[in-house]
């Protein structure tokens, strides 16, 4: 996504690897800056643990309350956030130009010295990492995409985004993961509407720069991502009606898949009743091509499915260069840069898909039946 | 810690809007932006709030024939130019385009096309049939939705009897008469030069491009038609459905419109000193400072509430919204909120929450918009309803210069013991009547 960014590398008294960067932007008086964990995303830790983790996020430190945090903040106008991907976890703070030093001190407290107090463990941080999962579940396209991350990689990748309450963590986990995860070399800094120069001398005045090395400095590969592929899953379920077409790709082959889901679009008519998204989710060791479509009307998925498959079987092979400007707009409305598009080959075979259905199973056809 | 600066912000000039008007009377903005999508589209002065009862919905439907036609398709599929369209009671965004940077040339030409086609389009009796259908079924969603929903009907309470009142998206009885003749009577009053505004927004447009390709567009010359005056009545209206789970209520007072500055930003620091309230959808809401969002968590009153100051061009709203599933609190949540708001005409604001709502609009007013069609919405309404656009600079200025004693004034004027707008849907036994919650507006005490 930053890809265009100029990034910089500095020293403090030891040799780190701490990124800062910036991204170049129209001027305003509004900054923001996005710290990643990598390392530390859903696919990385145990099932929900870096969800509890993102929770624990801008809560009680050594040198802080969370509600002195929250009303210094408040004061200044700017606002923080955490959250989760699949892989890292994010923390955001939005804020007036001037108050950077604030925030980098904020971010950089939670990363090397919250408390993970008890009580904020279960009266804060379990509920609310509890009900967030929860509310995020209810909606069947979410759960339609989870169930799909599940069938088409299973370890890794396949796990929940969110806590689900499966298994059961205490505070002292948490205390003992976020050291072993939070290290100057997963830690990465970007910031937007900034100067590079005032950041990157922040970051070195904050506690940001006490963040320890990886405590095992041999960086061992990574196991790979196994992916599935021709796998089927419905879940029975009132209301809304979903169904999602599935697909893991290469890292290498996200662009082309791209163009494919721009083919995929094109091929299905304009509806009222009926939302279809077509996309390819990119992740550090995998991509993952979808087709989600979802309406009130089970039968409509079903024939709307049908068309889907059709247009992926005729795009296997076939020229794919003509959806480039329509794979830019499906690229610039997920937030990455049309320009990756331009690595895209001009035609793919398409391997087998994957399925999930959520919803009124019955009326919609099996994946052998497409 | 707080206060001291660190190093210069003024170092470099921040990004404004440009502003031309041409010589038809058409004008042309465009705002430089960071956003992954560019936008570019073609707003007209008039919502629905230049319709009338037998014409209701017409201008989203003008809306909706365009973003469903063929062409909208073809330039989606072959351009990846996406075409919308969106309505508000001022203003209509006829056709609004979306475009990976880069490809603004497309979106001029999908625009500069649609305005052609436009005669031709409405002219077609199936194509108004299909699209009638469709913006029936979008009005009738709308009202499914609580919160959009009370919402509107506050402001159609409030209004009511003027065409402000009208529904933004218009209502199936009416919608289902429209006829072509309709569209056709509508769009020659309205689609005319000194009615329409071109805006963009994104890194990549150029605005002299612009302005050239403006200057192209097949729009009639033309005098924009003023708006009907619009009066506040003091009323209420509710909607009891026991068969949802939770109460959403709206209230609020007149205020005056966009066009007066002062006021308008005033009103807009006040809605910031409650703020919004996210309840259990935030984390730190437990330590959120406003002394009614730790009155409202600690019992457990609402699951949400928000302020909002409304501006139309002459006239506005300021209240709150709010919702919740503890139904049998709504009449200490009323009296309460009502309660917090007698502190702003007493003067018993702090100064902290005074800082704190001001440093908040500043972010707020220049932080961009969750997307580049929303971002355009809201510059369009901006402009039109103050027929200026302030630069982020200029805001925070003026904010700046918001005193406690203009914040006490502005109270005093427009909140205390004033008649208000009520609007309730879901389970809102506890919804007191309109005379008990209007008595909560003054206190006996001062």
């Amino acid at each position: 996504m930053f890809t265009k960014s100029s990034v910089r590398s500095f020293s403090t008294s030891i040799p780190r690897a701490l990124k800062v960067s910036t991204v170049p932007t129209v001027t305003s008086p509004v900054s923001s800056l996005k710290v990643l964990v990598k390392g530390a995303g859903s696919k990385d830790t145990p099932s929900g643990l870096s969800h509890l983790l993102a929770s624990s996020a801008f809560l009680d430190t050594a040198s802080k309350s969370a509600l002195r945090l929250k009303r210094e903040s408040e004061l200044l106008g700017g606002s923080y956030k955490a959250s989760v991907t699949r892989d890292a976890l994010v923390l955001e703070a939005t804020f007036l130009k001037e108050d950077l030093p604030f925030f980098v001190n904020a971010i950089g407290s939670t990363l090397t010295e919250t408390s993970f107090k008890n009580h904020e463990f279960n009266e804060l941080v379990l509920p609310f990492a509890t009900y967030t999962g929860a509310k995020a579940n209810s909606s069947p396209s979410f759960e339609a995409l989870e169930e799909l991350h599940a069938i088409s990689f299973k370890r890794g990748l396949g796990q929940p985004l969110y806590y689900d309450g499966v298994k059961s963590y205490s505070a002292v986990d948490l205390s003992l993961f976020a050291e072993s995860l939070y290290t100057s070399e997963n830690v990465e800094i970007i910031g937007s509407n900034v100067v590079e120069e005032d950041l990157a001398r922040f970051v070195k005045e904050s506690p940001l720069s006490e963040l320890p090395a990886a405590k095992n400095e041999t960086t061992a590969e990574k196991p790979k991502q196994k992916t599935y592929t021709g796998v089927e899953s419905r879940i029975r379920k009132p209301g809304q009606t979903v169904a999602v077409i599935g697909l893991p790709v290469a890292s290498a082959d996200v662009p082309t898949y791209k163009l494919v889901s721009a083919a995929v679009v094109s091929a299905i008519p304009d509806t009222y009743e009926a939302t279809v998204k077509a996309d390819v989710l990119s992740y550090e060791q995998s991509g993952l091509l979808y087709v989600s479509i979802a309406s009130d009307d089970a039968a409509e998925v079903g024939s709307l499915l049908k068309k889907a498959a059709a247009a992926l079987e005729k795009a296997s092979g076939s020229s794919l260069t003509k959806y480039k400007p329509l794979a830019s707009y499906i690229a610039g409305a997920d937030g990455s840069s049309a320009k990756d598009l331009e690595s895209a080959k001009t035609s793919v075979k398409i391997p087998k898909f994957n399925l999930v259905v959520v919803g009124d199973v019955d009326s919609v056809p099996l994946a052998d039946e497409l | 810690m707080l206060s001291r600066r660190f190093f210069s912000t003024t170092a470099s000039k921040l990004a404004r809007a440009e502003v031309t008007k041409l010589s038809n009377g058409l004008t042309v903005i465009s705002k430089p932006g960071n956003s992954s999508l560019s936008s570019i589209g073609l707003y007209l002065n008039s919502g629905s709030r230049s319709e009338n009862a037998y014409n209701s919905g017409v201008s989203t439907l003008t809306g909706d024939i365009l973003k469903n036609s063929t062409l909208s398709r073809k330039a989606f599929e072959s351009a990846g130019v996406k075409v919308t369209s969106t309505n508000g009671k001022e203003y209509s965004g006829l056709a609004v385009t979306s475009f990976a940077p880069g490809n603004s040339s497309a979106a001029v030409a999908a625009i500069d096309s649609l305005v052609k086609e436009t005669p031709k389009l409405i002219a077609d009796e199936l194509t108004v049939k299909e699209n009638v259908a469709r913006a029936v079924a979008f009005a009738d969603k709308f009202e499914e939705t609580p919160k959009k929903m009370v919402l509107e009907h506050l402001t159609a309470t409030a209004f009511q009897g003027t065409s402000l009142a009208l529904p933004s998206y218009g209502k199936a009885e009416t919608l289902e008469t429209l006829q072509t003749i309709d569209l056709q009577d509508f769009l020659s009053k309205n689609l005319v030069s000194s009615n329409a505004t071109l805006i963009s927004y994104g890194s990549d447009v150029n605005h002299d491009e612009l302005v050239k390709a403006a200057a192209k567009l097949a729009i009639p010359t033309g005098a924009k038609i003023p708006f009907e005056a619009a009066s506040f009545l003091g009323s209420d209206v509710r909607l009891r459905d026991d068969t949802m789970p939770d109460a959403h209520v709206a209230i609020a007072v007149k205020t005056p419109g966009a066009k007066s500055e002062h006021d308008f930003l005033t009103g807009l620091v006040a809605a910031h000193i409650n703020g919004e309230y996210l309840g259990r959808d935030s984390l730190y809401t437990p330590f959120e400072g406003p002394k009614f969002s730790q009155l409202v968590a600690s019992h457990g009153w609402s699951n949400y509430y928000n302020h909002f100051q409304i501006g139309y061009s002459d006239i506005g709203l300021w209240g709150a919204y709010f919702n919740t599933e503890a139904i049998e609190y709504v009449d200490e949540f009323t009296h309460f909120l009502l309660k917090s708001w007698n502190r702003f005409s007493t003067g018993t604001i702090s100064s902290a929450e005074l800082e704190k709502a001001k440093q908040e609009l500043k972010v707020v007013l220049a932080s961009a918009k969750a997307d580049q069609v929303e971002e355009l919405d809201s510059i369009a309404a901006s402009y039109l309803a103050r027929g200026i656009l302030s630069s982020d600079e200029e805001l925070i200025h003026s904010i700046d210069a918001i005193s406690h004693k203009d914040l006490v004034k502005w109270a005093q004027n427009y909140l205390y013991d004033q008649d208000i707008a009520i609007a309730g849907n879901g389970q809102i036994e506890d919804l007191f009547d309109y005379n008990r919650i209007r008595n909560d507006m003054s206190m006996m005490r001062w």
